[in-house]
């Protein structure tokens, strides 16, 4: 596995790029996933842990082991209306 | 469809709500507000997550259709940018009596906003932004709607 790409939303956007790629060298668990991602933009720590983690469109538990078909979504607390 | 990128036909969407046992439509607008935490506001973008919000919508309103006995019901929510005073979202709900058509009409906008994965961001005419959000809340507890 090389990569994975993760869709971010909203407030993310002032962190991440929109679509951002996370080199990955083993299988991770999502919750190594997020911990890298708050590595790499502490500032977005608390809008991160506010946020539900889509994987192919479902909402998914920490322990989820990704691997790079899956899709991954992180989605902060919803603003429509 | 439930998400457009393209302006809101209110009237349009209001005379394709009418329906010959109904005696009572009530249609909500939310729209852009040009006033937001005392700062003036420029214009809004909405993004969402379509393909998890059309689930979504879906549930919200067959429920309500399950709750009041209701002959229509119509939600469709914006996204991109929007000027101020347009519309962001809209929901028409009918029903032979008034009591069934607010209170479906209440139960859907509510739940749209707490639920539906779309976001706001609101742009000021200060230039700064604010991501908007509908609860204080995390998604793994417990959630408070405003």
């Amino acid at each position: 596995m090389n990569s994975i790409k993760i869709d971010m939303y909203g407030g993310l956007k002032d962190f991440f790029d929109a679509e951002t790629i996370l080199p990955v060298y083993t299988i991770k668990k999502l919750s190594e996933v997020i911990a890298e991602l708050i590595s790499l933009q502490p500032d977005a720590e608390e809008l991160i842990s506010k946020c539900a983690i889509a994987i192919n469109g479902a909402i998914s538990r920490e322990d989820f082991l990704i691997s790079e078909i899956h899709e991954l979504a992180l989605l902060p607390p919803y603003s429509g209306g | 469809m439930y998400i457009t990128s393209t302006n809101i036909n209110i009237p349009e969407l209001f005379a394709q709500s009418h329906h010959p046992h109904s005696g009572a439509m009530v249609l909500f607008s939310g729209e852009v507000r040009g006033l937001n935490k005392g700062k003036e506001v420029d214009y809004l973008e909405y993004e969402a997550h379509e393909a998890m919000a059309t689930p979504v919508f879906e549930a919200i309103l067959k429920e309500a259709q399950e709750k009041w006995p209701l002959n229509g019901v119509t939600c469709i929510h914006r996204v991109g940018k929007l000027e101020i005073s347009a519309c962001a979202v809209v929901v028409i709900t009918s029903s032979a009596h008034r009591k069934d058509a607010y209170a479906a009409n209440r139960y859907i906008i509510d739940r749209v906003k707490a639920e539906v994965p779309i976001w706001k961001k609101e742009v000021y005419k200060d230039g700064s932004h604010d991501w908007g959000s509908n609860c204080e809340c995390n998604h793994h507890g417990k959630t408070t709607s405003h």
